[in-house]
C-alpha cells in the first residue's frame, strides 16, 4: 500500500524508544516503592491516560475517579506488568480503556441505556456520535490513518473504542448483522496496524 | 462449558477494543490462553491502539495529580506473580459506608482489582478484624485454596465468587446490584458444564451483600444469578444477569 511519509513510522522512532525505555525504567522503579519514580510516570502518561478515560466516560467528574482509579491499579500491579506482552504505555491505556469502558457500562442503568438507544436509533444523531468521536482527535497522523478505513469499518472501531460501545451495540447502531460488525472491527485494526503501527 | 464456538478467533478484534460483553469476554480470555494465533494478533494491534489512544491525549486537571499521588502513598505495591489466573478486573471499590458486608466486599474487591488467584493468609488479619457475621466468608477465605473470580452484572453492579474445591462451599458478595423488580429475587445457581443449573440460594439487593451459597458445588463450572418469582424456581426462567466462570480446581 502506498503510504503518507508523514505517517511513515520510521520518522520519530528514538525519541518513541526513549520514551519506552524511560517508562519501563520509572515502572520498575515503582514496583519498588518508589513514589518520586511513579509521580514521574504521572507526568509521563496522564494527558494520554486522561485523555482516553474522558473520551470514553465524557463526563470530567468520572474520567477523574476512573483516572485516579488506573493509577492505583497501575501502582498495585507495577511488579506484574509483563514486557514481553507490549510496551508500558500499551499495558497503562489497556487498563485505562478497561477501566472506562467498564465504568459506563456498569453506571449505566437499563433505562438509561434505552434512552441512548432511542436517541441513536433514529439516525442522524448516530452521526454526530461518531462525529464527536473523532472530530477533535489531536492527532493529525490518527485522523489520517482512520480515514484510510472505509466508512463502516471505522465507525465500529471509533464507537468500540472512543465510544465504548459493545460490538452488539454497535451492530444494533448500525443496523449491520453481528458477523460484519465483528469482521469489520478486525479489518480496520489490521488496517490501522499498517497505517500507525510502528513495529509492522 | 459446550466446546467453543467455531467462529471465538473472530473476536479478537472486539476483545482489542474492548467491545465485548462480560461472558464473552471471559469466554475469550480463556481461549486467549491457549491460541497462539489469537495471542499473536493481538499483539499485532498494540501499537495501532495505543496510536488511536495518544489521538485522544488531554491534560488532566492539575488537582489530579495531588490526588493520585496522595492515593498511591497507602498502598504498598504488590509482589511480582508466580502463577498467572485469568480474573475479571473490577471497578475500584471506593469504601465509605461501614456495614460489615460492605467490608467484606472492600476486603475482596481490593484484592480482586488487583488480579490474580490469591491465597488466603495474608488478608487474614483483615478479615479477622470484621464482625462475627462475616465469619462464613472468613473462614472459607482462609481455605488454602480458597479463590476469588469477579464479574459484572449485566444490570450494573459487581459479584465475586469466593469459593474453594476443598471444603465445597461457596458465597457470593455482591455490590451495586439494581433493586430486583417486585414479586421478585435474585436466584443463585450452579451451573454445570453439562447438564441443568441446580439452586445453590437467594441474594438480596441491598447495596452489598454476602451471602453463603447452598448446594453441590461439584461439577459447577459457572455461578449464575437470574430474577425469578418471589419464591425462587426450579431452574432458571430468565437470562442470567451474572455468569461467572469458576476455575475447575483451584
Amino acid at each position: 500500500m502506498t503510504m503518507d511519509p508523514s505517517v511513515a513510522p520510521s520518522s520519530g522512532q528514538a525519541p518513541v524508544e526513549g520514551a519506552t525505555a524511560l517508562l519501563t525504567h520509572l515502572l520498575a522503579r515503582a514496583s519498588r516503592g518508589d513514589e518520586a519514580a511513579f509521580a514521574e510516570l504521572y507526568d509521563q502518561t496522564s494527558a494520554r491516560v486522561y485523555g482516553l478515560v474522558r473520551r470514553v466516560v465524557r463526563d470530567p467528574a468520572q474520567a477523574e475517579e476512573v483516572t485516579q482509579e488506573t493509577y492505583l491499579t497501575i501502582w498495585r500491579e507495577s511488579a506484574r506488568y509483563d514486557a514481553s506482552r507490549g510496551s508500558v504505555i500499551g499495558w497503562i491505556l489497556t487498563i485505562a480503556h478497561r477501566r472506562a469502558v467498564d465504568r459506563v457500562r456498569a453506571v449505566e442503568s437499563a433505562r438509561e441505556r434505552d434512552t441512548r438507544f432511542a436517541v441513536l436509533d433514529g439516525g442522524p444523531a448516530f452521526d454526530v456520535v461518531e462525529e464527536a468521536a473523532t472530530a477533535s482527535l489531536d492527532s493529525a497522523r490518527v485522523r489520517r490513518a482512520l480515514s484510510t478505513l472505509t466508512d463502516l469499518q471505522r465507525e465500529a472501531v471509533t464507537l468500540a473504542y472512543y465510544g465504548g460501545y459493545t460490538y452488539k451495540e454497535v451492530a444494533e447502531l448500525l443496523d449491520v448483522p453481528l458477523g460484519t460488525i465483528k469482521t469489520r472491527m478486525r479489518d480496520g485494526l489490521i488496517r490501522l496496524r499498517d497505517t500507525l503501527g510502528v513495529d509492522q | 462449558m459446550t466446546d467453543e464456538a467455531p467462529d471465538i478467533h473472530a473476536l479478537c478484534g472486539p476483545y482489542a477494543l474492548d467491545a465485548l460483553e462480560p461472558q464473552e469476554r471471559a469466554d475469550f480470555e480463556r481461549h486467549l490462553q491457549s491460541c497462539s494465533a489469537c495471542q499473536e494478533e493481538l499483539q499485532s494491534y498494540r501499537e495501532a491502539i495505543v496510536a488511536m489512544a495518544d489521538g485522544a491525549a488531554e491534560a488532566p486537571p492539575e488537582r489530579l495529580r495531588a490526588s493520585v499521588l496522595a492515593g498511591i502513598s497507602d498502598v504498598r505495591p504488590l509482589p511480582p506473580v508466580v502463577e498467572e489466573a485469568t480474573v475479571h478486573d473490577l471497578a475500584a471499590h471506593r469504601a465509605s459506608r461501614l456495614s460489615t458486608w460492605l467490608m467484606v466486599a472492600a476486603v475482596l474487591l481490593g484484592v480482586v482489582a488487583v488480579g490474580g488467584i490469591w491465597r488466603a493468609v495474608a488478608l487474614q488479619q483483615q478479615v479477622a478484624q470484621l464482625s462475627a457475621a462475616a465469619s462464613d466468608i472468613s473462614s472459607l477465605l482462609a481455605a488454602s485454596d480458597a479463590t476469588t473470580v469477579s464479574g459484572p452484572a449485566t444490570t450494573g453492579g459487581q459479584a465475586t465468587v469466593v469459593l474453594s474445591r476443598e471444603r465445597g462451599q461457596a458465597a457470593l458478595v455482591t455490590e451495586g446490584l439494581a433493586p430486583v423488580p417486585a414479586g421478585h429475587v435474585y436466584q443463585v445457581w450452579f451451573i454445570p458444564s453439562e447438564g441443568s443449573p441446580a439452586s445453590a440460594g437467594f441474594v438480596g439487593d441491598a447495596s452489598s451483600s454476602a451471602t453463603m451459597l447452598s448446594g453441590d458445588l461439584t461439577g459447577a463450572a459457572a455461578v449464575g444469578v437470574t430474577v425469578e418469582p418471589s419464591g425462587g424456581s426450579s431452574a432458571p426462567t430468565t437470562p442470567p444477569i451474572i455468569a461467572i466462570p469458576i476455575p475447575e480446581s483451584a
